[in-house]
């Protein structure tokens, strides 16, 4: 069947997890430690989309945990002046532009996205602790903006519905508009895709852009948790959205994966995290085995892809 | 001087395949010390592949290199240079910020594993003596990057020489060359002939095949197809026929008439490739464009297919003016665009054979904002069935399929283009099988007979005379001669073969 598209391995990967995490650790399946898990995951999962977005056009985004942070501090700044929503909303903005400056310089000017990202990640993280005097500041006494991250429906926290429909929406966006098939086409063969006629800097630049409002979402949801405007909000951000886009399927070489493996990447990525937290293990062999999970599930993909490839040659010399 | 007239070099049945492709079955080659030895072939020819092999950049599927009788087997480049194979390539291999002694003396370090001091002046003595030798003068505190290409270049021959080489290989030498500077090398080159040194010379340009080569190989389609033969008892014609190989005028399918005027193009020129380009294609008229290599001819298909600018000249699609604008205005416009290098330019790896053929249509195939991937199979499943790609699962990734299938899916993206008033298709059938070649014309021509123009830019010009009502012949640079439908391929051959070069003439004032 055409419409029928085959599973990604990682949905397997996370299915045998989650069984495992239900048999083998201790306190895993109760009410609580899901909806632990989701809040962990759902900061991770918004970034993370974006994130595959822009690795999918042979992109990188290094700046993500500056943007976030920028949003911290640009919200709390404005809040006494302006009001808590129309400080989000300046929050925004500031990372929007930063996207869009990330976007121009790398899509039109052909700049290294490697370089560009991580230039904005250590500016942008001088501009925030230059704003602040250095130290994280705390939103005045008497305004309240904790409503978005401890707000719930149906039980469910409001970040986690927000990744859900941040989910929802760029897998469509990504799978079934033009947007999306030209941005695989982009990150397969970018010379092939202009001389097919498409706009490639242009899809270059709206893949950074999307990418900034999914940060500027999960920014807007760890402003409202914390509560104060931090320099050093979130500085692993980055890596860890990098990671989970490596382990749920998408090659840095582009062209491939859709925002599904994102997710699967973060779902594997938090449960694994949870299962050490709940079997008490100490925080740097947590480190130390997340680094080994990152680099095992490349290698992982690595080998599946030659044994795909040999496949793929085996299958072409029967047909000729 | 070593003896003349002793093998130096000999590869036999070398062949070697990627993928799904043969890039050479059984060539041979064969290189006395003393001798300058042309080596010369079509794009795809399997050049590129046997200098690889040459330099051990390549090893051969089956087949063996002899060094002066010894075999060569299982090196690296390093081992080549060792051996006394080194080449020379269009880009040079120096470090344009530092000297030229310190360029000399880089190859020295990287000879030992382990670091080591300079012996200062002494290091050079070697390089100056062979730079002597062949009559070079230079200057080692000079740094590089104020040497012309042409400097480089001989800098490089005198790293070589110094270094004892036993054969220089030399890539388009003469590509970013003046004339007198060509002549120069000319010189040198002679020089190391008489030092007994082998050289094999790649080129385009025929006439410095006769001048300075003594004998010439020629491969086409992975074998050698002349071997050996001198120069002095070869014409022009002689050369470009082993090339092109044999062409039959097979002109047996029926063309649609022509309708009104589509395209008229006037002075088109672009950098260094081609000049003073007019030329006008009807609705469903099938123009070829044919050249060799250098000839300016895939150039200036890019440049009418919107994949290269031109810097001169209009172009002008039912009365509108599209020269200079982006390949996606050309398209918008109605220009579809075959690109010669399908596995660059042209597919898309890992996606599926659907994503591939239906990347240039999404206008045309979107509902509202929405593409399904059920769009993408209905657009090109007619198309599929029509040109016959096997295998025919359009979810199959394309690197599962032949090159034939690969060129006809990117044909069929072509064919998608909404509204298309004009194709551009270079080299349609290069590297394909005769099945999939037959798929395409019929493709090409079935366009045509839709009221599409079509230009059929290709270096094959037995492909051109079967497809083209009419067939403009390119050669340095400039439309050498309009033929028509059902010409003598002799004629034809007669007319690429033809000098009007100035180089020969200059090159006789100057002896």
């Amino acid at each position: 069947m055409h419409m029928l598209k085959r599973w990604p391995a990682s949905l397997w990967v996370f299915i045998a997890l989650f069984i495992a995490c239900l048999i083998a650790v201790p306190r895993f399946g109760t009410v609580q430690n899901f909806v632990n898990l989701g809040r962990m995951a759902a900061i991770l999962a918004l970034v993370s989309i974006g994130q595959g977005v822009v690795i999918m056009v042979r992109g990188l985004d290094f700046s993500i945990g500056s943007a976030v942070a920028l949003f911290s501090v640009a919200t709390v700044l404005c809040a006494p002046v302006l009001g808590v929503a129309p400080a989000f909303g300046i929050g925004a903005v500031a990372v929007l532009c930063l996207g869009m400056l990330n976007g121009v310089l790398i899509s039109y000017l052909k700049l290294p996205a490697f370089l560009v990202t991580l230039g904005a990640m250590i500016g942008v993280h001088g501009l925030c602790s230059v704003l602040v005097g250095g130290v994280p500041i705390e939103a005045p006494v008497g305004i309240d903006m904790s409503g978005l991250a401890h707000a719930g429906w149906f039980g469910i926290p409001v970040p986690a519905w927000l990744a859900a429909v941040a989910f929802g929406g760029s897998y469509v966006l990504m799978e079934y508009t033009s947007f999306g098939r030209e941005a695989h086409l982009i990150g397969s063969n970018p010379r092939a895709a202009e001389l097919a006629g498409i706009p490639v800097p242009l899809r270059i630049l709206q893949a950074y852009v999307l990418n900034a409002m999914l940060v500027a979402v999960a920014g807007a949801v760890l402003t409202s948790r914390l509560g104060s405007g931090q320099p050093n909000l979130y500085p692993e951000l980055p890596f860890e959205a990098i990671a989970a886009c490596a382990i749920g399927g998408i090659p840095l070489t582009g062209g491939k994966g859709s925002p599904l493996h994102a997710v699967l990447g973060v779902c594997i990525l938090a449960l694994f995290m949870n299962a050490l937290v709940l079997f008490n293990f100490p925080t740097y062999l947590q480190s130390m085995l997340l680094g080994v999970l990152i680099v095992e599930s490349v290698l992982v993909q690595h080998l599946a892809g030659r044994f795909a490839w040999r496949a793929g040659s085996a299958q072409m010399q029967t047909n000729t | 001087m070593e003896t003349k007239d002793t093998v130096l070099l000999e590869a036999r049945n070398l062949s070697k395949r990627f993928g799904a492709t043969c890039a050479l079955l059984s060539a041979d080659l064969e290189l006395r010390s003393g001798q300058v030895h042309a080596l010369m072939g079509e794009n795809g020819a399997g050049k590129t592949t046997m200098v690889k092999m040459l330099v051990g950049a390549l090893q051969p599927d089956s087949g063996e290199i002899l060094l002066e009788g010894k075999r060569l087997s299982n090196r690296s480049v390093r081992d080549a240079v060792a051996a006394g194979i080194v080449p020379v390539y269009q880009h040079s291999t120096l470090f344009p910020e530092l000297s030229i002694a310190e360029n000399l003396r880089a190859f020295d370090v990287a000879s030992t594993s382990l670091p080591r001091l300079h012996r200062g002046a002494a290091d050079l003595a070697p390089y100056l003596d062979a730079a002597a030798r062949i009559g070079i003068d230079l200057d080692p505190a000079k740094p590089v990057r104020m040497l012309s290409m042409a400097e480089r270049q001989l800098l490089e021959i005198v790293r070589a020489v110094a270094r004892n080489c036993k054969l220089l290989l030399l890539d388009e030498p003469t590509a970013a060359l003046n004339v007198q500077e060509a002549l120069r090398l000319f010189d040198v080159i002679e020089r190391l002939k008489e030092e007994g040194k082998g050289i094999i010379f790649i080129s385009h340009k025929l006439n410095e095949i006769s001048e300075i080569c003594d004998v010439v190989t020629v491969l086409r389609d992975g074998r050698t197809v002349m071997n050996a033969a001198a120069t002095a008892t070869l014409t022009h014609r002689d050369i470009i026929h082993a090339m092109v190989g044999p062409v039959s005028a097979r002109t047996d399918t029926a063309l649609h008439d022509a309708g009104g005027p589509c395209l008229e193009v006037s002075g088109l020129a672009c950098g260094g490739a081609f000049q003073d380009m007019s030329l006008s294609v009807r609705r469903g008229e099938i123009v070829g464009i044919a050249g060799l290599i250098g000839s300016g001819a895939l150039e200036a298909g890019e440049v009418l297919g919107g994949a290269r600018e031109a810097t001169q000249g209009t172009i002008k699609l039912d009365g509108k003016e599209i020269a200079g604008r982006s390949r996606r205005y050309f398209k918008q416009q109605g220009v579809g665009l075959v690109p010669a290098d399908r596995t660059a330019d042209g597919i898309f790896p890992g996606l599926s054979c659907a994503a591939n053929a239906a990347a240039s249509a999404y206008d045309a195939i979107q509902t509202g904002a929405f593409l399904s991937r059920q769009a993408e199979y209905d657009a090109s499943n007619m198309l599929f069935t029509a040109l016959r790609v096997r295998p025919g699962d359009p979810d199959l990734p394309i690197g599962a399929l032949s090159g034939g299938n690969q060129q006809k899916l990117v044909i069929i993206r072509n064919l998608l283009v909404p509204d298309m008033k004009l194709l551009v298709v270079l080299e349609p059938t290069r590297g394909v099988d005769v099945h999939a070649r037959d798929a395409i014309h019929s493709a090409i021509i079935d366009a045509a007979s839709k009221g599409v123009a079509v230009i059929v830019a290709s270096s094959d010009l037995e492909e051109v005379m079967a497809l083209a009502h009419r067939i403009c012949l390119m050669r340095n640079g400039r439309l050498a001669r309009t033929f028509p439908r059902g010409a003598d391929p002799a004629e034809l051959l007669a007319c690429m073969g033809e000098s009007d070069s100035p180089s020969r003439e200059l090159h006789h004032a100057h002896a």
